[in-house]
């Protein structure tokens, strides 16, 4: 399959900006658009622990396959599990430090996730309830904090 | 007595929204009132939506009507409170505590997996 070419990636994403900008008003979180990039970072204080929490969104290819979200040392690229919020009740937070959602490409086994079941990447979309749905980027920043808000304290 | 209020999407000409938007009315309690208007922010979108609904509306109903009108399709959606209480979708809006002209963001209540 052709990958979807960056312009249109950067596209549908900066379509989203607004709508981005406009819920981390309302909910407290920083939010920083790279466009060349294509790289969401967004970041908001984890509410039992008080530190930042931050997390980017690897937008190539959005929104023919869903981002590459991962939890990083705020202000960097570095990954790893103290980066990650430990996981409330029914958490999207997966204990090998992904998120684990049909909108997450890393839970996909295809990029070294556990779920091999939702028929690829490319059919995120089509991924139904009882999982949990979010189909632009608001909508998965929207998930993601409200499984910070009952995340118990950070993962190591 | 008041002309029976339309329920679901409120249009932007309604005298109560107006009010609410001009600083008119402050959020009331539901004494003496069947139905909640509820100004409802989706992630999606930069502007928010104002929704009437009977105070006996089950959330998980409203908050599928709510949905629907911001073009969500599928999902388990439900309302957020400001203070990051997300209401049961089982239970009534009047059991779940909202208040006239209250401000509430649609999300999805489906779990991680």
């Amino acid at each position: 399959m052709t990958a979807l070419p960056d312009t249109a990636a950067r596209a549908t994403a900066e379509a989203e900006v607004p709508a981005i900008k406009a819920w981390a008003s309302r909910h407290g979180w920083a939010v920083l658009w790279l466009s060349e990039e294509l790289l969401l970072r967004a970041a908001a204080y984890h509410p039992r622990t008080n530190r930042v929490v931050e997390v980017t969104a690897q937008c190539d290819g959005y929104r023919a396959i869903p981002p590459v979200w991962q939890f990083v040392r705020p202000g960097t690229d570095e990954t790893g599990k103290m980066w990650v919020p430990a996981p409330g009740p029914g958490s999207v937070f997966h204990g090998n430090g992904i998120i684990c959602a049909p909108w997450s490409r890393l839970a996909y086994a295809d990029h070294g996730g556990p779920h091999g079941e939702w028929g690829g990447p490319a059919a995120w979309l089509q991924v139904g309830p009882p999982n949990t749905i979010a189909q632009t980027i608001p909508d998965m920043l929207s998930t993601i904090d409200i499984h910070l808000q009952q995340s118990p304290g950070m993962m190591e | 007595m008041n002309a029976p209020q339309s329920t679901g999407l409120v249009p932007a000409d309604d005298p109560e929204y107006a009010a609410i938007l001009r600083g008119e009315a402050a959020p009331e309690g539901t004494a003496g009132r069947d139905t909640v208007l509820l100004i409802v922010h989706a992630p999606r979108d930069p502007e928010a939506k104002p929704f009437r609904f009977p105070f006996s509306e089950i959330v998980g109903d409203a908050a599928k009507t709510a949905a629907a009108a911001f073009d969500y399709a599928a999902g388990t959606p439900s309302f957020r409170k400001d203070d990051g209480t997300v209401l049961d979708r089982t239970i009534s809006l009047q059991a779940a505590g909202v208040h006239n002209g209250e401000k509430l963001e649609l999300v999805d209540a489906g779990g991680g997996v």
